[in-house]
């Protein structure tokens, strides 16, 4: 019915246009763009695999559970003890999470749901982008300017608002790249059903944006975990295990690293090692955890 | 208007062409008038056989065309005018249908007339129904083709003509059966014979109402109809007022 | 029963015409032709309403009024202020930035933009189903039990009075039977189609007055639609019903009354105001609308 002959003689023969050898040229183009895509994933990942093993490697033989909670000794003793950096760690970067993910949560919701695009909205948002891009090491200079020299004493709490100050533009970021991921139809259904504001933010945004605010969340504390510059002024140092971030001197993992991985002691550089296994792990076990929780709370 | 381009070209077009193909029809039937009077009045019974024969082709077209209106109806889903147009090109080919039966049996009237000799004056009238008749279907598919709803409804004032050309002819009929020129049986077959074309003619008038149904929605059916809900509307709030008043037990007696 | 049988009964039926009685025609009673209603059944209506978006009128003087338990259709090409006007009902409108609207828009008498009306009470009362459907990512059950758990009335109820709710709204919405048995389930786990009778669902758990429907079938396969329209014909003797549609037809199968709007293109640059046409019996509009506009749309002369 449908003849082609003489206006489209290609098409009656079909076969003839559909199956055809691939051409040198692209299968070769081909070939290439596979090899080269394989060559960045390598390059990508074998540092980091390298880093992990080496550590491991390293810190390994002198794991042990005294290693663990004892105290920290003088830094050329040799020994065990890494005990008080752990706690601090733990300490300060829980408390400086306490402060920076709600904070941050909240000013997201402000942005995203409240402000938008007005004026004080787009000042907020331009200075957290600032805010961002602050060297470390300001952070922690600032902090010990407006408190520690105003309050003569160094503690964790101190070493807690700096990390806070970095945590707290990521948060915001991560935070309203979530909120803005939700669509707007689920906005739209909760307030035709009578749903004030608040309410749609608190019972149908937020828990859709769940997951995502989680894991951004935990990429500020992974962050600030390992941050050392903003602790090197603010919290002191201590060699015995200190639980209470608002007296006395601490430590951090990353900050005993700091000072013990170049010092010329075999015993320091094994303590130094071993920190940064444990901080490696401490980091990854939060991942876990946190991806557990968020799992658990999408499912709901 | 943003633009004034045509979305439903098909249906539109297919409209066209089954408006085309009614007004074919309306045309064998025309001339089906016109031979059947021929045979009639020239007593041409091979004609007249001929005649009956091409009813068959009359009934095919009309049968082709009531498909295309179906078709169209289950698949285009038609609306306002189109749906309009397609509803009344339905009724019009069955009214032109009948027609052309009513002249298939004026032909089988001309059989049973055989060999009676038509006094001058029943001839003369025959073929004046027959040029009504005729005229009356052409107006009515006029009408129809040029969407002339007001010459439809004047339908039923101009088959006025026709009407009295049959009473006419009907005293006719006496007349000459009373002088003697026509035998009782002959009379019989006339007086059935012009009830054809007066028949054709109200199918033309019904022709014209349906061309006005199909140019603004009226026919004038909607007028008995409004009557009979108004009558309807009426007696329910006569029945209600009835009721409200005719029960005195319910009422509070006033002092 | 065989034909034959069938025949001869209708044969006997004809010629003992005393068996005919109940075989009579029914007489349908229409509303008025010209599209009022009465006004005590009047529970929206528009007065010369236009709507802005900042300088932009969107649509102009639109002056409509909709009946009580009927289905109200607005039809219309893009862009005709269909799906505006229709948001203005719900103070929709109100969550776009530099939307305005002028003019008068009632509910039941009451000025829906006056001072002191409360938008969050407007859409309670006032429901509304989306284009897509857009369960929340919760259960089924929660969905649904959504709007009842806003009112403060059902905060101090039992548990049983809420499942009662749920259950009833889902038997509403011709969905109970399908989804009773996993009602803790994901909403997201559902078809397309089952999705938007749990939106409606959603919005009638909430008992509103109206019902507001925009194109809620336009993402739905034939029967996944042919239920929600039947669905909407079982609920509208409770609800008073305008849905917006681009799908003629449904609007003729639907609706009661039907509104259509078009877009008229103004100044040199091109603005394109909405504005309503006409509003009739749905058979009127479709069958021998008055306007010549009206007619040029239903019969595709203008898309």
């Amino acid at each position: 019915m449908f003849s082609t002959l003489g206006e489209r003689p290609e098409l009656d023969d079909a076969r003839s246009v559909l199956v055809r050898t691939i051409s040198p040229r692209r299968a070769w183009t081909d070939r290439l763009a596979t090899i080269a895509m394989w060559v960045a994933v390598l390059v990508a990942v074998v540092p980091l695999a390298f880093i992990i093993g080496y550590v491991t490697k390293q810190a390994v033989t002198h794991l042990s559970w005294s290693m663990l909670t004892k105290p920290i000794p003088a830094t050329r003793r040799s020994g065990p003890g890494i005990g008080p950096a752990i706690v601090g760690t733990v300490v300060i970067t829980l408390t400086a999470t306490v402060m920076a993910v709600p904070l941050g949560i909240m000013a997201a919701i402000y942005l995203n749901e409240y402000g938008r695009e007005t004026r004080t909205a787009s000042i907020i948002r331009f200075f957290a982008n600032v805010m961002a891009g602050v060297p470390s090491i300001v952070m922690g200079l600032f902090v010990y300017t407006i408190w520690v020299l105003r309050f003569k004493s160094q503690t964790g709490f101190a070493g807690a608002l700096a990390l806070a100050c970095l945590m707290l533009p990521i948060v915001i970021r991560s935070t309203e790249e979530m909120l803005r991921l939700v669509p707007n139809a689920l906005r739209e259904a909760s307030l035709a059903l009578g749903a004030s504001q608040s309410r749609t933010v608190i019972t149908v945004v937020l828990p859709t944006a769940v997951p995502g605010i989680t894991s951004g969340a935990l990429l500020a504390v992974a962050r600030a975990a390992g941050e050392t510059a903003p602790l090197l002024f603010t919290i002191g140092l201590t060699q015995s295990t200190n639980w209470n971030p608002f007296k006395g001197t601490n430590v951090a993992l990353s900050q005993l690293i700091f000072a013990n991985a170049a010092a010329p002691f075999e015993g320091a550089r094994q303590r130094s090692w071993v920190a940064a296994f444990t901080l490696i792990a401490l980091v990854l076990v939060l991942t876990i955890v946190a991806r557990l929780v968020t799992s658990r709370i999408a499912k709901r | 208007m943003p633009d004034n381009h045509d979305y439903r070209k098909a249906l539109h077009n297919d409209i066209d062409e089954l408006r085309v193909e009614v007004v074919r029809l309306a045309a064998m039937v025309g001339d089906v008038i016109v031979r059947a009077t021929e045979a009639l009045l020239s007593y041409d019974m091979d004609a007249a056989a001929e005649l009956i024969m091409h009813d068959d082709e009359v009934d095919a077209l009309s049968i082709d065309i009531e498909e295309r209106c179906f078709k169209l109806l289950a698949l285009q889903q038609p609306m306002a005018s189109d749906l309009r147009a397609i509803v009344a090109s339905m009724k019009i080919n069955a009214d032109i249908e009948r027609s052309g039966d009513l002249m298939v049996n004026v032909a089988k009237g001309a059989r049973r007339m055989y060999g009676v000799q038509l006094p001058p004056r029943l001839r003369g009238l025959i073929q004046q129904m027959s040029d009504e008749a005729d005229r009356l279907l052409r107006l009515a598919v006029d009408a129809f083709s040029d969407r002339n709803g007001p010459l439809g409804a004047a339908l039923n004032d101009i088959d006025d003509r026709l009407d009295l050309l049959q009473a006419e002819f009907v005293q006719a009929i006496f007349e000459a059966h009373a002088a003697g020129d026509i035998d009782l049986q002959a009379a019989v077959q006339l007086a059935v014979i012009c009830r054809y074309y007066e028949r054709v003619g109200d199918h033309a008038v019904n022709i014209g109402e349906r061309v006005r149904f199909m140019t603004d929605g009226r026919l004038p059916e909607h007028e008995g109809a409004a009557r009979v809900k108004a009558r309807q509307a009426m007696a329910a709030s006569a029945e209600r007022f009835g009721v409200d008043n005719g029960d005195p037990g319910e009422a509070p007696d006033s002092p | 029963m065989s034909r034959d049988q069938e025949v001869m009964d209708v044969t006997e039926k004809v010629l003992n015409p005393e068996n005919m009685a109940h075989s009579q025609i029914p007489t349908t009673v229409h509303a008025p032709a010209d599209g009022s209603v009465p006004d005590e059944a009047v529970v929206l209506d528009t007065d010369r309403m236009n709507v802005y978006y900042g300088s932009f009128r969107a649509v102009r003087d639109v002056t409509l009024r909709v009946a009580e338990n009927r289905i109200t259709a607005m039809i219309g090409p893009s862009g005709c202020g269909k799906s505006t006007v229709l948001r203005c009902f719900n103070r929709m409108n109100d969550l776009i930035d530099g939307a305005r609207v002028e003019g008068g828009v009632h509910y039941r008498n009451v000025d829906l933009y006056g001072s002191g009306v409360d938008p969050v009470e407007v859409r309670r009362r006032i429901g509304m189903v989306f284009q897509k459907p857009n369960p929340f990512p919760k259960s089924i059950y929660d969905n649904v039990a959504f709007g009842p758990k806003l009112t403060k009335l059902t905060k101090r109820t039992a548990r049983s009075e809420l499942d009662g709710v749920v259950e009833s709204s889902l038997r509403k919405a011709a969905l109970w039977d399908e989804v009773k048995d996993r009602l803790g389930s994901s909403a997201l786990g559902l078809s397309g189609g089952q999705q938007q009778r749990l939106c409606i669902a959603r919005a009638v758990a909430c008992d509103p007055d109206v019902l507001l429907m925009d194109e809620p079938c336009s993402a739905l396969d034939p029967i996944a639609t042919g239920r929600i329209e039947d669905l909407m014909q079982e609920i509208k003797a409770e609800y008073t019903i305008v849905i917006v549609t681009h799908n003629m037809q449904q609007a003729a199968r639907v609706s009661d009354c039907t509104a259509f709007f078009t877009v008229e293109v103004t100044g040199e640059r091109d603005t394109r105001t909405g504005l309503l046409v006409e509003v009739d019996e749905t058979t009127k509009i479709f069958s021998n609308p008055s306007d010549e506009r009206t007619e040029n749309y239903v019969t595709g002369r203008f898309g």
